[in-house]
């Protein structure tokens, strides 16, 4: 440790240690704030229909005081502008797709280079209130970076010929022009031309069945991509995440909702939030900075969580489930609940179905129970349930781990289970449905075309007969399983697979069992990529297309993840070599595959015909640059739930027209025989492991070229706790091996004392020997949607000798 | 106690993100992970429950803290270094030696010499921001709204009790009492 972070550490024990002492007088002095496990402190608790807008109405606004010290959004904005000229700065206002977040941001151009300098948060928007996070403050880098793609390029040599280099040196090398060694520059007629006749050649031959369109996180948010699978006949569609990610998700919220009621709290006027499984501290700061807002407001705020988070560190309860375990914690809150008379009677017996079936599920799981099978307390499962159920109004945010469950769908549906019964749906300060501004939607059955696509193309879809929640109607975008579509791939069964197409998606370094699918990629006869770097996967491509970084593009974002009432507007600021936006390449592309006449004439048309439902064009909107609707409350009063049955299906009636469950299962009691199993793989793989910790500057694959962000992150890291470290012989910092029968990665060891001393948590999303997913295989799906669990797997980590 | 509290950060709301790192390179131009202020954490051990934390796990931004009797005026051979009255520890680089005393001197490390310029580099609130009418750059992109220009925080209210408050100089720590 050097000096200068010696005599930090010493300053931030003492600070702590002085405010804490003097807490501890003031304690005794005052009755201070509620002792840990007690109720929040609070006037009076509202009734399950009332509305406490107007009694919180001031709660969270800033004090006379306060407002006088910080300037207004409008002087901080005008502020802005103003010292931007004079310094020769053009301001651009837009938004960030950094992540789904998409933060309203201003870019600052230099207007004589025409730049761009810096990207600062929008002080004046009334999304963000000007915070940005580093990716954001960071992405300049898309732009400048030297090895960002600039024009189309095409392979020199034959994939096999470069195949040793690519696997001994991590980053390709470039020539003098900044052309990476093995390729050249071709024009984009060339490129787009050669991939349409590679497409309709293999259509012709073998089927549209046998190219795969791939897709990731993209580069900017759209559904063309998918649009385009199904007008060009292709069964086989997919991405990384889908089934791993926000699918499970919206497959609960369909069938118990037929809205998304689950994705989106009212943080402003609540009373209790629970976060399942997340850390928005890292991962979606908006809506941590909500939470924060909300427990300075005298929130309750309950964190479920293997590890003491950012976000867990300021709970008020933090409950260290067994990783993997949510489905049986939920239904454990389910049985305090229910046991207790804690629901909501009054929204149980008008809009739920299958309330009796539910009290009988869960009744043999009381809190010792739950206890044995999560490993949190029975007194803080009791505690934990009551709070959320008798703290009204109350919320639950959840993220992907839910989708990363062995159980997924069903984990999802537990916590949707216990938004219901204790009647936080559509209320102001619970789960609530964003507001519509009017657009058309691109997540769309219709605006994907999904109709377009035969049945009997659509049943050649790999994993169409065993995971009807992913291939079929009920999913967001049906499409392809992908560990079968990659083992298709890879061995010809029952069809070949030759070509791919693959958008915005790092896939060689972003599924799971990466060894697998690697051999498979090899296996393609043609691939073709768009992104925004050489990335491992663009290595491996035949055709590689330089897409737009989303400071090159325009947009309209519109989504939960942004915002619960705003769409927010996008504006091109720079342009970088020939790259242009994804939605543009498709179009073009589109054209020459003979589709045009589903496609628009490029990305404006697109978003004009979004936005045509309210008036205006894309250009007008972007000099509103956000459009606002007010969040509505109480929606299914007047025509119910979209679901069957008109209600919130607890018990689920389509899940069981499906053949999958119709409520949670959860885990059933360890028996003997179980056990005996369990310990004799345990010697081999003892540790309880996931793959779920993030970090702020990264997203998935992301970012790890940014010297600004990969200074604060500069190695993957596995998290684990000082005694399972010490009995290994492993250090803070050293370079670890984290192996499961699958296959092995190489992290830097974070020791945590906070963790259980049998989990250790990997953050994922590394390329090369730190890719974690690696050690991840395909022995088990979650039941009809195909989820491959990363979460409670089992592992071991050793030590392994280190460079340094 | 200082008279004049130019910056003020709350534990309760600091979740450690590196934000304000990230920020302040950049703004300060002073190289990747070479911001003027650095998020440290601390553990709750077998002392006293921390404050920030209801879990014990606390984060601390740690810069220059505007000290009231500043170490590095005291070691500045060229008197470079000199507290203000606006409350500020104000470097004049044109006096500055580049000795590096002043980093010796600093308790906190937080003056550096910066590794390009071989200059003391440390945090100014973003006096030349702050003189445009902006906020410093970490006051302004903090996710967490935890750090705000003194002496009252923003959104800040008694829902949960009184909040302590510790400085050594212009810059105050706040944690709930």
């Amino acid at each position: 440790m050097d000096a200068a972070r010696e005599k930090r550490k010493r300053f931030t024990a003492r600070i702590t240690g002085e405010l804490a002492a003097a807490r501890q007088t003031s304690a005794a002095e005052s009755s201070g704030e509620a002792p840990r496990g007690g109720q929040a402190p609070r006037e009076a608790q509202a009734g399950a229909g009332q509305r406490p807008r107007e009694a919180q109405a001031g709660a969270g606004a800033p004090t006379a005081r306060s407002a006088s010290i910080q300037p207004s959004p409008e002087l901080l904005f005008e502020a802005t502008c103003r010292a931007a000229a004079k310094d020769g700065l053009e301001i651009i206002a837009t938004c960030c797709f950094s992540c789904n977040t998409a933060c309203e941001v201003l870019v600052f151009k230099d207007k004589t280079t025409g730049r761009v300098v810096k990207i600062e948060g929008d002080p004046s928007s009334p999304v963000t209130k000007g915070l940005a996070c580093p990716k954001g403050l960071a992405a300049a880098d898309l732009l400048y970076n030297p090895a960002r793609l600039k024009r189309p390029l095409k392979r020199l040599e034959p994939r096999r010929a470069d195949q040793a280099q690519r696997m001994t040196q991590p980053e390709p090398r470039f020539d003098a022009n900044g052309i990476p060694e093995g390729w050249k520059e071709i024009s984009w007629d060339e490129a787009l031309d050669e991939i349409a006749s590679k497409l309709l050649a293999y259509r012709e031959s073998d089927g549209a069945r046998s190219i795969a369109f791939l897709e990731g996180t993209r580069r900017g948010w759209s559904r063309v991509f998918s649009r385009l699978a199904n007008a060009f006949g292709a069964p086989n569609h997919g991405a990384a995440g889908w089934a791993q990610c926000l699918w499970p998700r919206l497959v609960d919220c369909r069938v118990t909702f037929g809205a998304q009621y689950p994705e989106s709290c009212d943080f402003e006027h609540t009373n209790c939030v629970i976060v399942w499984g997340s850390n928005p501290a890292a991962t979606w700061p908006l809506q941590g900075a909500a939470i924060m807002d909300a427990r300075e407001r005298g929130a309750r705020l309950v964190v479920i969580d293997p590890r003491l988070s950012e976000t867990a560190a300021k709970a008020d309860i933090w409950l260290r489930l067994k990783p993997g375990s949510d489905t049986d914690l939920a239904l454990g809150f389910l049985q305090v609940i229910i046991e207790e008379g804690l629901y909501d009677r009054a929204f149980v017996e008008s809009w739920t179905t299958g309330f009796p079936e539910l009290g009988a599920h869960v009744l043999w799981r009381t809190p010792e129970v739950t206890e044995a099978l999560t490993g949190v307390p029975a007194s803080a499962i009791r505690e934990s349930a009551r709070t959320y159920a008798t703290t009204k109004p109350a919320c639950i945010t959840r993220c992907v781990t839910v989708d990363q469950t062995i159980d997924s769908v069903q984990t999802c549906r537990a916590l949707s289970i216990l938004m219901a019964v204790t009647g936080n749906i559509d209320i102001p300060g619970g789960n609530v449905v964003v507001s519509s501004r009017g657009e058309i939607s691109q997540n769309s059955h219709e605006f994907i075309l999904a109709a377009k696509l035969p049945l009997e193309v659509q049943k050649e879809r790999r994993g169409y007969d065993r995971f009807p929640l992913l291939c079929g109607e009920l999913s967001s975008v049906p499409s392809s399983h992908m560990p079968t579509l990659w083992r298709t791939i890879l061995n010809g069964e029952p069809y070949p697979v030759k070509a791919a197409l693959i958008f915005g998606s790092n896939a060689a370094v972003s599924y799971t069992n990466s060894k697998l699918v690697n051999e498979a990629m090899e296996k393609l006869e043609f691939i073709a990529v768009c992104d925004i770097f050489m990335t491992p996967t663009a290595r491996m491509a035949d055709i590689v297309l330089p897409a737009s970084s989303w400071l090159e593009r325009d947009n309209v974002i519109s989504s939960f993840q942004t915002s619960l009432d705003h769409t927010v507007l996008q504006r091109k600021c720079a342009s970088m070599g020939d790259s242009r936006s994804d939605v543009d390449i498709i179009c073009d592309l589109a054209r020459r595959l003979g589709l045009g006449q589903y496609f628009w004439k490029n990305s404006e048309e697109l978003y004009d015909y979004l936005l045509s439902p309210t008036g205006l064009s894309f250009r007008q909107a972007l000099e509103k640059r956000r459009l606002y609707a007010p969040l509505k409350f109480g929606n299914y009063l007047k025509s119910g739930f979209k679901t069957p049955s008109g209600k919130v299906e607890l018990v689920s009636s389509i899940l069981a027209s499906k053949k999958c469950a119709s409520l949670p299962a959860g885990s059933a009691l360890p028996d003997g025989q179980g056990m005996e199993t369990a310990l004799s793989k345990d010697k081999e793989y003892p540790l309880d492991f996931s793959t779920g910790a993030r970090s702020i500057f990264f997203r998935h694959t992301e970012n790890r070229q940014n010297p600004w962000l990969r200074a604060q992150q500069p190695n993957p890291l596995v998290y684990l706790h000082p005694s399972a470290a010490e009995s290994r012989g492993i250090a803070d910092g050293d370079l670890v091996e984290v192996s499961t029968p699958t296959g092995s990665a190489l992290l830097r060891a974070r020791l945590e004392p906070d963790l259980a001393p049998d989990f250790v948590e990997a953050v994922p999303g590394w390329a090369g020997e730190g890719n974690i997913n690696k050690a991840l295989g395909w022995e088990r799906f979650a039941e009809g949607i195909g989820t491959v669990p990363m979460r409670g797997l089992k592992c071991q980590v050793r030590k392994v000798a280190d460079g340094r | 106690m200082a008279d004049k509290i130019l910056l003020v950060i709350d534990l309760d709301r600091c979740w450690g993100c590196g934000t304000c790192e990230v920020a302040c390179a950049l703004e300060k131009k002073s190289g990747p992970g070479s911001g003027r202020v650095k998020v440290e954490e601390a553990r709750e051990g077998s002392a006293l429950p921390l404050p920030g934390s209801p879990q014990g796990h606390v984060f601390v931004p740690v810069l220059c803290q505007q000290c009231d009797d500043p170490a590095c005026v005291s070691a500045c051979p060229v008197s470079a270094l000199a507290k203000s009255d606006s409350g500020l520890v104000e470097f004049d680089a044109e006096l500055c030696l580049a000795c590096g005393a002043c980093e010796s001197a600093c308790p906190f490390g937080a003056i550096t010499l910066g590794e390009a310029s071989g200059m003391p580099e440390k945090c100014d609130l973003c006096a030349s921001r702050q003189s445009a009418g902006l906020l410093p750059a970490c006051v302004q992109h903090c996710p967490g709204k935890a750090i705000a220009l003194g002496p009252f925080l923003p959104g800040a209210n008694q829902a949960r009790g009184l909040k302590r408050s510790w400085s050594f100089g212009s810059v105050e720590y706040r944690a709930r009492a």
